[in-house]
C-alpha cells in the first residue's frame, strides 16, 4: 500500500500491485481516481512516500501454458506473471477504448497469443473481453484445461465468474475492495467466499491478507454493480 | 543502552487501573489490533501498556457484507458487523499466543442478550492469563428491538451490574458516545460496578455516493473513527473524568503523541490507539515514545502528574 504526504485526508494508504521491479526500483501503474492517487501522481523525484508491503498472497505458479484475462488497469498485477513465464500465456485483454489498453505493447511481447477487445471498437474486436474468451473456448475446447489468471473490475469479475462456473474452468482472480490496515486486523476489505463447513455456506475473507488472489469459483458476488 | 544517566531521568509511565498495573498508558483499541499477532511482525508488542483484542462473542460472527469501510475527510466509517472467531476459538488458538507477549491482555466482548453477556464473561473469567475484561455496550440488544445496550440507561445498568456479579476480573465498560449525556452513562457504569470506563467508541455515521445516490456502506450506516472525531472525544472524556471516580481510558482519533497527551491532560489514566494503527502500524510505539520524550522535555517525572492536569484559568466562564 502506498501513500504520498502525511496529511490526514486521505487517511489511508491505497493498495496497489507491483507492476515490475529491478535492482533499485519498484514500478507502479495506477489511474488517478481520487485524492490518494492524485497525491501520489504529484510526487517528484526525491520525495519520500510511505510503503507498506508486500502484503497478501501471490499467483500460484502456472504449469505450462496458461490463460490470462485482463480488464483495463487490471493488466498491472498480471504483468510480472507474464514476464516470469514468457511465451506461455494466451492473453485476452479488454478495455473501454484503445487509450485504456495500458502496457499493450509490453504485454504483447510476453505472450504466445493475444486477443484484444474494446467497448467502442477503437482497438481489436468490439465487445467485452469475457465474450471474446467465451467464443474462443467454443472453438478451442482443449483450452478448457488451462488455468486462467484474471484481473479486472468487480463487475467484470462477477460476470466472468458465471462463465467460469458454467464451463467448470479453473481460474484465479486478483480482487479489490476498500482497504484500511492491510494486515488482516480491521476486517474492512472482505469478500464473500464459499465455505461448505458453514451452516449458511459462506464466510468472509480479507483481500489484504487472505487475498488479493482467490479461486474465482469460490467467491460469491452479491453486490449489484 | 545501559547508560546510568538515562536510567535516572527516565520518567515513570506506569499507571494502575483497579488491580491492573500497566507499565505505560498506551493501549490498543479493540478491533483495530486484531489478536496482536498481526502487528507483532512490525514491533515488539510487549512494549505496549496493554493489548485489547478484537471483540468476541459466544459464537463466531460472520460480520456484515462489503463494502464495510468508507473514508471521509480525516475519518473512516466502518460497519464490520462485529465479525469475530468466537470465544472457543479465541481461548484455544489465539490466547496462548497472546500470552507470550509480556503485556496484559484485555479481552473485549459483547452479547446479543444480557444472558449472553453474562455467560461470555463467566467463561472468559475461568481462563488464566486474561488481565481484564472490556464489555462493549455499543452492540444491539436482541431483547429490546435491537436498541443499543449502552444508549438506554436502564439496560446499561442491568447489563453492567449483572456482568459485574459474573466476573472477578477488572471490568471495563466501553461506552457508546451516541448518547445525549455521556457523563450520566459513565456514572451508571460506575454504579453498576465497573472498575473503569473506556470511551469513545465510534460515532454513528453515514456517507452517500452522490452519483449512484446509494449509501457507500452495505450496512447503510457505520461508526466514524479517526482524527475527525478527536475533539468530540476529548470533550466527552473530559466530561466523564469530572463525573466519575473510577479510571477512564480515553480514545477517539488519536494519531500522534500530542493527541494522546490531550486525553491524559483532561483526566484519562490510559489511552487507546485505534484507527491510527491502520495509517501506521508503528503508531502505538511512536505515541509511547512521544509521550516519554514530552515528559522528559517538560520535566515531568511521573505520568500521574500529567493525568488530569488540565489548567482552566477562567473557570467561571465555563458553564460547569
Amino acid at each position: 500500500m502506498l501513500q504520498a504526504g502525511d496529511n490526514l485526508d486521505p487517511l489511508l494508504k491505497r493498495p496497489f500491485s507491483i507492476l515490475d521491479y529491478d535492482d533499485e526500483l519498484l514500478y507502479f501503474l495506477f489511474k488517478k481516481k481520487g485524492k490518494g492517487t492524485i497525491y501520489l501522481s504529484r510526487i517528484n523525484k526525491g520525495d519520500v512516500i510511505t510503503l507498506l508491503g508486500p502484503l497478501g498472497n501471490g499467483w500460484p505458479a502456472p504449469q505450462g501454458e496458461f490463460i490470462v484475462i485482463a480488464g483495463g488497469i487490471g493488466i498491472v498485477p498480471l504483468m510480472l506473471l507474464l514476464k516470469q513465464h514468457r511465451n506461455k500465456a494466451i492473453l485476452f485483454y479488454g478495455a473501454k477504448n484503445e487509450n485504456e489498453l495500458l502496457m499493450l505493447e509490453e504485454a504483447s511481447k510476453l505472450v504466445k497469443e493475444i486477443y484484444i477487445s474494446t467497448d467502442d471498437g477503437s482497438k481489436g474486436t468490439r465487445g467485452l473481453i469475457t465474450e471474446i474468451f467465451n467464443d474462443f473456448l467454443v472453438s478451442n475446447s482443449s483450452c478448457k484445461d488451462l488455468t486462467i489468471y484474471c484481473c479486472g473490475s468487480p463487475p467484470m469479475l462477477k460476470a466472468f465468474s458465471k462463465l467460469i462456473r458454467e464451463h467448470n474452468l479453473s481460474c484465479y482472480a486478483s480482487v479489490e475492495e476498500y482497504m484500511a490496515c492491510g494486515v488482516g486486523a480491521c476486517l474492512g476489505c472482505v469478500v464473500k467466499v464459499i465455505n461448505e463447513a458453514d451452516s449458511e455456506g459462506f464466510h468472509y475473507k480479507t483481500v489484504c491478507k487472505d487475498g488479493p488472489i482467490f479461486n474465482l469459483k469460490e467467491i460469491i458476488w452479491d453486490q449489484v454493480f | 543502552m545501559g547508560s546510568g544517566f538515562l536510567d535516572v531521568i527516565k520518567p515513570n509511565l506506569s499507571i494502575q487501573i483497579a488491580t491492573l498495573k500497566l507499565k505505560n498508558p498506551v493501549m490498543t483499541a479493540s478491533g483495530t489490533f486484531g489478536y496482536g499477532e498481526e502487528y507483532s511482525e512490525f514491533f515488539d508488542v510487549s512494549r505496549l501498556g496493554a493489548i485489547v483484542v478484537k471483540g468476541l462473542s459466544m459464537k463466531p460472527k460472520k460480520g456484515n457484507p462489503p463494502p464495510r469501510i468508507v473514508e471521509t475527510p480525516a475519518g473512516l466509517i466502518n460497519s464490520i458487523g462485529l465479525q469475530n472467531i468466537g470465544i472457543d476459538h479465541f481461548l484455544n488458538e489465539k490466547l496462548p499466543l497472546l500470552l507470550k507477549f509480556k503485556t496484559p491482555i484485555i479481552v473485549n466482548f459483547f452479547g446479543d442478550t444480557v444472558d449472553e453477556f453474562i455467560k461470555t464473561a463467566e467463561i472468559l473469567s475461568t481462563h488464566k492469563g486474561i488481565a481484564a475484561l472490556e464489555m462493549n455496550v455499543s452492540c444491539p440488544n436482541k431483547e429490546a428491538g435491537w436498541r443499543i445496550f449502552g444508549t438506554d440507561p436502564k439496560i446499561l445498568k442491568e447489563v453492567v451490574s449483572r456482568v459485574r456479579s459474573a466476573t472477578n476480573l477488572p471490568l471495563i465498560v466501553k461506552l457508546s458516545p451516541n448518547v445525549g449525556d455521556i457523563a450520566s452513562m459513565a456514572k451508571i457504569a460506575q454504579d453498576g460496578g465497573a472498575d473503569a470506563v473506556s470511551l469513545v467508541n465510534t460515532f454513528l455515521a453515514m456517507a452517500v455516493d452522490v452519483k449512484t445516490r446509494r449509501p457507500l456502506l452495505a450496512n447503510i450506516v457505520g461508526g466514524l473513527s479517526g482524527p475527525a472525531i478527536k475533539p468530540i472525544a476529548v470533550r466527552m472524556v473530559w466530561e466523564v473524568c469530572k463525573a466519575v471516580n473510577i479510571p477512564v481510558i480515553g480514545m477517539g482519533g488519536i494519531v500522534t503523541y500530542k493527541d494522546a497527551l490531550e486525553f491524559l491532560i483532561v483526566g484519562s489514566k490510559a489511552i487507546a490507539v485505534g484507527t491510527a494503527n491502520f495509517l501506521n502500524p508503528f503508531a502505538t510505539i511512536e505515541i509511547l515514545e512521544g509521550i516519554e520524550k514530552y515528559m522528559v522535555e517538560e520535566g515531568i517525572t511521573d505520568i500521574n502528574q500529567l493525568i488530569g492536569s488540565l489548567v482552566i484559568d477562567y473557570e467561571r466562564t465555563y458553564n460547569n
